[in-house]
């Protein structure tokens, strides 16, 4: 428990402010209720009004304290709760880094990108709705007690007692009625969101293939097994309502009780009588702030649970790059003998050996399962050797800064990513300092100039995950991205794939040139044999 | 609305509880009052009882909103899937899947601030609020009338406060959802960020982003806070000033302590039902927008149900045809304005779904054992295990093998439902010459059975086998 409340617990000035805010806030609420109770029994024993003077003014004074203070401690910690917020995600990214894309193992990357937006959302209510509501009661709560204990110490025993009991039993009492629904509601939440999503993903293909109904019943019964925790966590949440209602009024009536039986042995004013009673409805209106906070704590300890497992992942071995010395222009790439795989899985090479050295191009032909795309993942530096050597220049690439490895060697996936965004985002992601003329002349190059100027040029926005352009040219505009980083070493994963055949062919074709006229290297993966016969060898897996 | 009308007899309930807790809340006032003054038929037991009942109702309470806003919210997911399932390829592709996705959980989410808090809340403040007025009003007509006078001012400031901030609150979600898209699309091409070395860069875009979301979220919340502190500053003055004025007629002798003590314990309480609304109004406002949006999309899906693309294409019979020219000429278009019942489809860009290998050819339920024989037979997978469990990630099979399952699929339904046309989107781009060759075979018998084969493809082996060929131009 204590290293979920750490990881969300915000800690900045602003947000400790806040929290006295809201103590100050919650004296003052039963401040505001006590007063008037005297100013009512003073004023039944009608003296002159001059000896009012004060609780009135006090009265208007704790009203107005009461409200203001309400808006300043919300806008402070909102604010506090924010900033971390905004923080958390970048650090959340920034963990998640080193492990692209070999360490993500069989996590669809797009299930794993929709749960940590949702649970990084989720953390901002641990300061919010958990932290806060729960400082306020406990504080109020004390301080109110105390005072309470000078005047009336049988009364503020039981009122104690009778808070003790609300918080230490009926909270989790409450949430033992719900059971796990807390967090399992939580996880039954994504589960509706993940297969909400997939239904909307493929849904072109189900309404095609009239699957549709099916998938609808799945979400209709995760739609069930929610309205059933839901239904549990209201009926918890009613009864911790409950206990705190009656509990202050048995406080009351205690009070009352005990009170006048006090002003009866002449130890107190009869004008206090009012206040006994009245003191513990206050005292309590404001520790039922936490009621609610034992559902928000169980959703976001299971929110917690998942980002602390994403943050605290150990690297593996094979994700684990140490080499310092930067490499200088790349001439010659050799695996030997290398052995590789996956980070918990088999290896899927054994023994491979390859050379390339500039201006060559090669082709890696082989079955689904051969280990392609691993060998393109080591040579990019995304992924290490468990046996063999891989040397640069002669260099063994543990010795080598992985950066200035992938600053020449360039692995262009299968599908690779489109960004919801410009074309020209797009593109300089590839060189953030490229003119839009180096971006229209790599445009061009792979025969995507002329459809972008038909629309918004280099504005023009390609959608979600591409949608807004076709297959073959989200292919094209990757490869352009590619060509614009200016690699010495390009991994091409199956580049013509969704490409028509004519263009596909001609494509390559000048790749091969361009790449051989400035002396780079090229490096086809792909199972179609006639592109491989571009190459000027053929390496068979 | 009538998803509402589902669940009004648990609305029923919750008013009922309601009124039971009004009751109860002003029999615990009225005998705590006795007890102060030292009245001789003062009964603490009875309080106790009153108090009993109170709590009891809030559990009634809790339980009847949850039921009730849990069947609003399935029936409005259920008609809004049923209306995306009549949507069409053009309406789809417009839509952004992960907003949509937040819609109908998220969104819907929200709905239970709506109906189990607000509106309840709306309905109990119409019973209980006369109740509480008319009771004090047989202790203090002057306290009634300054309640009843300020009283209607927290819905003034509600409604003035929620207009004002309700442009900014939509702008709100709205930069929510693109934060929140942003995020999740950077996460998506994280690999590609790697490749290119621009993930460290987009780590501090991000926090760029998120200040920059923090901002503009502090200057909404500045406003709508304000509605917060306008509520309850009303109803604390309010006290305050019923208070002080039942002061200084006690001085006068004009009321007694009795009367004048009960009207203060029962003044918050007949505040209390509007400032739940105003609490819970913040948090309802975002399930209107939601039940707002719901409606514009089905709105928007009623229209674009009614647009049909022309159909470019006309599949014949016995006849294996190609559609090729250069990408982005509307092949893809062409072909899918072709799909109906009576046709088999396979998409470019071949879709897996959660299940095993099997169940993703035959779908759900039970399947001819031959019709599936043939199916992969004709669609060359044999190098899968049909038991093999596959999902959203790809990452057990290869593009080649996910191919020939989107084949079978195809082929399996054409023969299973008797279809009369077979839609193929580059159907072998991803599979070796070997296979690729069996595939044009199959295609080429598949005609010769009577079936019209319409496929999309730029490959030489296709466009040979193919009877007639259309080049699509741009």
């Amino acid at each position: 428990m204590k290293k979920q409340i750490e990881f969300g617990l915000p800690r900045s000035q602003k947000y400790l402010t806040s929290l006295l805010v809201s103590v100050v806030q919650g004296l003052s609420a039963v401040a505001l209720l006590a007063t008037s109770a005297w100013l009512i029994s003073r004023a039944a024993q009608q003296p002159a009004i001059m000896y009012l003077s004060i609780a009135i003014v006090g009265v208007r004074t704790f009203a107005l304290a009461r409200a203001s203070l309400r808006y300043a401690e919300r806008w402070l910690s909102h604010d506090a709760v924010l900033r971390e917020t905004g923080n958390r995600r970048a650090a959340v990214f920034s963990r998640m880094i080193d492990f692209a894309p070999a360490g993500f193992g069989k996590q669809s990357i797009s299930d794993l990108g929709t749960r940590v937006v949702a649970d990084v959302e989720e953390t901002q209510n641990l300061g919010l709705r958990v932290i806060s509501p729960l400082i306020q009661s406990v504080v109020v709560s004390l301080i109110s007690t105390i005072v309470f204990a000078f005047m009336l110490p049988a009364a503020a025993g039981v009122m104690s007692s009778l808070l003790l009991l609300a918080f230490v039993v009926a909270l989790p009492l409450s949430a033992l009625i719900a059971g796990r629904a807390d967090s399992q509601s939580a996880s039954e939440r994504a589960q509706l969101a993940t297969k909400t999503g997939r239904l909307l993903e493929n849904l072109e293909l189900l309404n095609a293939y009239g699957w549709t109904p099916h998938a609808f019943e799945d979400i209709e019964s995760a739609q069930t097994a929610l309205a059933k925790s839901s239904r549990l966590q209201a009926i918890s949440l009613g009864f911790a309502q409950a206990i705190f209602s009656f509990g202050a009024a048995a406080s009351a009536v205690v009070a009352a009780v005990i009170g006048a039986s006090e002003i009866a042995n002449n130890h107190y004013d009869a004008v206090m009588l009012a206040v006994f009673a009245l003191l513990p409805l206050a005292v309590f209106d404001v520790a039922s702030a936490a009621q609610p906070i034992i559902g928000v704590w169980q959703r976001y300890r299971a929110s917690a649970d998942r980002l602390i497992e994403v943050v605290e992942r150990e690297l593996p071995d094979e994700l684990k790059f140490a080499g310092t010395n930067d490499m200088a222009e790349l001439k010659t790439l050799e695996l030997i003998g290398a052995e590789a795989g996956y980070p918990g899985s088999e290896s899927v090479l054994r023994n491979f050996s390859l050379k390339i050295k500039r201006g060559e191009v090669i082709a890696l032909v082989g079955p689904s399962g051969s280990g392609k795309s691993t060998i393109a993942l080591l040579m990019a530096g995304l992924l290490k050797l468990r046996m063999g050597d891989l040397k640069l220049n002669g260099i063994s690439a543990d010795d080598l800064s992985v950066a200035s490895i992938r600053k020449q060697v360039g692995y262009l996936e299968q599908n690779a990513a489109i960004f919801n965004s410009s074309v020209r985002v797009n593109l300089k992601i590839a060189n953030p300092d490229a003119t839009d003329d180096e971006l229209i002349s790599v445009l061009r190059s792979v025969s995507l100039w002329s459809m972008f100027s038909k629309r918004e040029g280099l504005d023009t926005v390609v959608g979600e995950r591409g949608v807004l352009i076709s297959g073959g040219e989200a292919q094209r505009l990757a490869l352009a991205r590619a060509l614009l980083a200016d690699f010495t070493l390009i991994l091409l994963d199956e580049p013509t794939a969704n490409v028509d055949e004519a263009q596909s062919m001609s494509l390559v074709k000048e790749l091969i040139e361009v790449a051989k006229g400035n002396q780079r290297m090229l490096v086809l993966i792909t199972h179609d044999n006639k592109l491989a016969e571009l190459a000027d060898r053929k390496i068979e897996l | 609305m009538r998803e509402a009308k589902a669940a009004r007899w648990f609305f029923a309930g919750v008013v009922v509880f309601a009124l039971l807790g009004t009751l109860s809340t002003i029999g615990f006032a009225f005998e705590l009052t006795q007890l102060v003054v030292n009245s001789p038929a003062a009964n603490g037991w009875l309080a106790l009882g009153a108090a009993a009942v109170k709590a009891a109702s809030m559990i009634g309470q809790e339980w009847f909103s949850a039921i009730a806003a849990n069947r609003v919210k399935s029936q409005l997911r259920s008609r809004l899937l049923d209306q995306i399932t009549e949507a069409n390829s053009t309406w789809i592709s417009r839509q952004n899947t992960s907003e949509l996705q937040l819609l109908l959980t998220t969104g819907l989410d929200s709905l239970d601030a709506y109906f189990a808090k607000f509106l309840p809340q709306i309905v109990y403040t119409a019973f209980a609020m006369p109740i509480y007025v008319l009771v004090i009003f047989t202790q203090d007509a002057l306290s009634a009338l300054t309640i009843l006078v300020t009283m209607p001012l927290i819905p003034l400031f509600m409604v003035f406060i929620g207009w004002a901030t309700a442009k900014v609150q939509a702008r709100q979600l709205a930069s929510l959802t693109a934060l929140s898209a942003h995020f999740a699309d950077a996460i998506r091409g994280i690999t590609t960020l790697r490749v290119f070395g621009r993930a460290e860069a987009q780590v501090e875009i991000m926090r760029a982003n998120s200040e920059q979301h923090r901002k503009r979220t502090m200057k909404v919340l500045s406003v709508s806070f304000l509605s917060g502190f306008a509520l309850e500053l009303i109803a604390s003055l309010a006290v305050a000033l019923v208070a002080v004025s039942i002061g200084l007629r006690l001085i006068d002798g004009t009321i007694t302590l009795a009367a004048g003590l009960l009207v203060l314990v029962l003044a918050p309480d007949a505040y209390l039902p509007l400032r739940m609304i105003g609490a819970n109004f913040h948090a309802s406002a975002d399930g209107v927008a939601a039940i707002q949006r719901t409606f514009v999309l089905i709105d928007s899906l009623a229209e674009t149900n009614s647009l049909r693309t022309a159909q470019k294409v006309q599949p014949i019979p016995g006849q294996l045809l190609v559609l090729s020219g250069p990408s982005g000429s509307g092949k893809t278009t062409a072909l899918k304005a072709l799909i109906n019942q009576k046709t088999a489809w396979m998409p470019q860009g071949s879709v897996l779904l959660e299940g095993t290998v099997r169940s993703n050819i035959v779908g759900p339920g039970s399947y001819d054992q031959d019709l599936l024989e043939r199916a992969t037979r004709l669609a060359v997978l044999d190098d899968l295990d049909f038991e093999l469990e596959v999902g959203a990630s790809f990452a057990n099979i290869s593009g080649g093998q996910l191919q020939r399952v989107a084949l079978a699929r195809a082929f399996y339904r054409a023969l299973a439902k008797e279809c009369s046309t077979i839609l193929l989107d580059e159907p072998s781009s991803a599979i070796d010459s070997g296979r690729a060759e069996r595939v044009a075979n199959a295609l080429a018998e598949l005609a010769r059975e009577g079936f019209a084969v319409v496929v999309v493809s730029h490959q030489s082996n296709l466009i040979q086998a193919a009877d007639k060929v259309i080049e699509l131009a741009k």
